[in-house]
C-alpha cells in the first residue's frame, strides 16, 4: 500500500509538501474563505492551517480517517478558534458573498472521501430537528445562541439536539472514542 | 469517572467539535480527559495531547461532504509551499523534532522506537559493548564531552530553526516587496507615458508659439511696410500739394489734366461763345485751372471776372471760385481758388462783377459756362 501524503510529509519528503498543497489547498482555502471576513484574513487562516498540518502530519493514521477528513478537522479547529476570537467583539457576517475573486474558476465539489459521503448519508438518517441544528453549526458556524434565536427554540433544546445528533452521527459513522491527537 | 463527569465530558467534546470552547471550558475538558497540566493549554491545535477527537472527526466528515474546492491565490500557495518545505526539511535533519510536535506519538508508538529493550537495539556481536557501556563507571571527561556535544547540537538546532524562520519571513517580505516593485514599475511605465504625452503637448504648444511669433513678426513687418508706404504717400501727397500751391496756373492745368478722376469740361455756353478753352478740376484735391483763348480783356479798375461753381446737391448759392483778370485775348491760364469746398460740381460759370468780386452774384448773364457732359462722355479722366 502506497504511503499517504501526510506520512511522507512527516518523513521529510519535500515533494509531498507540494502534492499535499495541490490536493488539499483548494479545500482548505474554501473552508478558510467561508469563515473569514476578508481575503487577507482567509490567507492568514490558510497559512496557519497548513502550518498545523505540517506539524501534525505524523499524527495521521489512515486506519482512523481519510487524509481529507483529518485535514478538514485541523482546518475546522483553527478556523473555529479564529472565529471565536473575532466574534468576541464583532457579529458574525456572511463570508461567501464577500470575495469571489473575478476570473476565478467556479468552485467544484471536492471529491468526497469515503467517510464524507457516508457522513452525508448518516446526516440524512438523523431526526430533522437534530440534523437542522448540526447543519447550522457545522456549515454556517452559528453559535448555540444564534441557532436558538433562528429556530425559535430554547438554548437548552439546541444543546440537547446537538448532543443527541452528534452521538448518533458518531455511532452511524462507526467512530469509537479516540484519545490523543488523531491517533 | 462518575456518570455526571462522563456526561459533562461528552458535552464538552461535542461543544468543542461544533462551536469551540472558551479557556475555562478547555481547562475543564483537559481535566476531565486526564490531560497533564503542562498540556492544558487554551485554544485548539497546539496541544501535544488532545482529548477524544471522534466528535471532531464526525463533524469534519460532515463538513467535508458539503465542502467546495477553489483555486488558492498563487502568491499564497507559494508562501505556504516555501514555509512547508522549510518545516519539512527540519524533519529530515532532525527526525526527533517531528516527534516532539506529536507527543501523543510518544505515548502511542513507544514500542517501535524507544521502549525497545536497550540490548535489542544492538546486534549479538555488540553485546560486550553493551555490557561495557552499562558497567563502566561514570567518566567525567566523557560526560563533559557528551554534554558539550549536546549543547552544540541544541545551539545548532536553535540557530537553524531561527535562521529558517528568519528565512521564511525574509522570503515572505521579498515576495511582498517584489509585488510592490511590480506595482511601482507599472506606475513608472504609466507615468512615463504621461510624461511623454505632456512632452509631446509641450512641443506642440512650443511649435504653435513659434508659428504665432513668426506670423506676428511677418504682420509687424507688413505693418511697418504699410506704415512706410503710407508715410511715403503722405509725403508724396504733401509734396504734390506744395507743388500745386506754388505752381503756375499753366503747370496746374497740365498736372490736374493728367490726374485720374479729374474733370475736363470745355467752355460751351455764355455770351462769349467764341471763347475756347476748358476747366480742369480735381474734386479730391480741390484744385484746378481754367484755360481761355479769345476771352475779352477786362479793366481791373472797373470790373473783374468771377468764377462760380454750381454743385449737384443743389446748394442754395453757387460757391465763389475767385476773381481774376484777363489781360489779353490770347491763351491765358487762371488758377481756380474756391472760397468753400466744391464737392460735386455740375457747372462752372464766369460772371463780370465789380472789382474784388461779390459774395452773391446778381448777374443774370454768364460770360462763359462749362457744364458737366451727358453720361458716357469721356470728359472725366479714368
Amino acid at each position: 500500500m502506497a504511503e499517504s501524503i501526510l506520512t511522507r510529509v512527516a518523513g521529510g519528503d519535500q515533494s509531498a509538501v507540494e502534492e499535499c498543497l495541490s490536493q488539499f489547498g483548494g479545500l482548505v482555502w474554501s473552508l478558510a474563505k467561508r469563515l473569514s471576513r476578508t481575503v487577507a484574513d482567509a490567507e492568514d487562516a490558510t497559512q496557519e492551517i497548513f502550518l498545523e498540518i505540517w506539524k501534525n502530519s505524523a499524527k495521521y493514521d489512515s486506519n482512523i480517517s481519510s487524509e481529507a477528513t483529518f485535514i478538514t478537522m485541523i482546518a475546522r479547529r483553527r478556523l473555529i478558534d479564529r472565529h471565536r476570537k473575532q466574534t468576541r467583539t464583532l457579529d458574525t457576517v456572511s463570508m461567501d458573498a464577500d470575495f469571489n475573486s473575478p476570473g476565478e474558476s467556479e468552485p467544484d465539489r471536492v471529491e468526497l472521501a469515503e467517510e464524507a459521503g457516508r457522513a452525508k448519508e448518516c446526516l440524512e438518517q438523523l431526526r430533522p430537528e437534530e440534523r437542522k441544528v448540526l447543519e447550522l453549526s457545522i456549515f454556517q458556524h452559528l453559535s448555540q445562541a444564534k441557532i436558538s434565536e433562528m429556530l425559535e427554540i430554547p438554548l437548552g433544546t439546541v444543546k440537547t439536539h446537538a448532543r443527541r445528533g452528534m452521538v448518533r452521527l458518531r455511532e452511524l459513522l462507526s467512530l469509537e472514542p479516540i484519545s490523543g491527537g488523531a491517533k | 469517572m462518575s456518570k455526571a463527569n462522563s456526561n459533562r465530558l461528552q458535552e464538552l467534546l461535542i461543544d468543542n467539535a461544533l462551536f469551540g470552547l472558551d479557556d475555562q471550558q478547555q481547562q475543564e475538558l483537559n481535566k476531565l480527559s486526564n490531560i497533564p497540566s503542562h498540556n492544558r493549554t487554551s485554544g485548539h491545535g497546539d496541544e501535544d495531547v488532545r482529548a477524544d477527537i471522534s466528535f471532531e472527526l464526525a463533524a469534519a466528515a460532515v463538513d467535508l461532504g458539503n465542502a467546495r474546492s477553489e483555486s488558492m491565490p498563487m502568491h499564497l500557495r507559494e508562501r505556504i509551499l516555501n514555509e512547508g518545505r522549510s518545516i519539512v526539511a527540519q524533519f529530515v535533519k532532525s527526525p526527533a523534532s517531528n516527534e516532539t510536535l506529536t507527543s501523543d506519538n510518544r505515548s502511542n508508538k513507544p514500542a517501535s522506537i524507544h521502549s525497545e529493550p536497550l540490548e535489542n537495539r544492538w546486534s549479538a556481536g555488540d553485546e560486550d559493548a553493551v555490557v561495557e557501556r552499562i558497567e563502566t563507571p561514570v567518566n567525567w571527561r566523557e560526560m563533559f564531552a557528551w554534554t558539550a556535544a549536546a549543547s552544540v547540537g541544541l545551539l545548532a538546532y536553535f540557530l537553524y530553526s531561527w535562521s529558517d524562520s528568519k528565512e521564511a519571513k525574509y522570503e515572505e517580505r521579498i515576495g511582498s516587496l517584489q509585488a510592490t516593485r511590480q506595482v511601482l514599475e507599472k506606475d513608472i511605465v504609466n507615468s512615463n507615458l504621461v510624461v511623454d504625452q505632456l512632452k509631446s503637448a509641450a512641443a506642440d504648444a512650443e511649435n504653435a508659439r513659434l508659428n504665432m511669433e513668426s506670423r506676428l513678426a511677418k504682420l509687424e513687418l507688413e505693418q511697418s511696410k504699410l506704415s512706410d508706404l503710407n508715410s511715403n504717400l503722405l509725403a508724396e501727397n504733401q509734396t504734390l500739394k506744395t507743388r500745386l500751391e506754388v505752381a503756375k496756373p499753366d503747370d496746374i492745368y497740365r498736372i490736374v489734366k493728367s490726374r485720374p478722376g479729374a474733370i475736363q469740361w470745355p467752355w460751351s455756353g455764355g455770351v462769349n461763345s467764341e471763347v475756347k478753352g476748358e476747366v480742369v478740376w480735381d474734386p479730391e484735391e480741390q484744385v484746378g485751372a481754367m484755360r481761355f483763348a479769345g476771352m475779352p480783356p477786362n479793366d481791373p479798375q472797373k470790373s473783374q471776372y468771377q468764377l462760380w461753381i454750381v454743385e449737384e446737391d443743389g446748394r442754395q448759392h453757387p460757391v465763389d471760385g475767385g476773381v481774376f483778370d484777363i489781360e489779353s485775348d490770347s491763351e491765358i491760364f487762371v488758377r481756380i481758388d474756391p472760397a468753400l469746398m466744391a464737392g460735386k460740381p455740375k457747372t462752372f460759370a464766369v460772371t463780370v462783377e465789380r472789382p474784388g468780386g461779390v459774395v452773391v452774384s446778381q448777374e443774370k448773364t454768364f460770360s462763359v459756362v462749362a457744364q458737366a457732359p451727358a453720361k458716357g462722355d469721356g470728359s472725366v479722366n479714368q
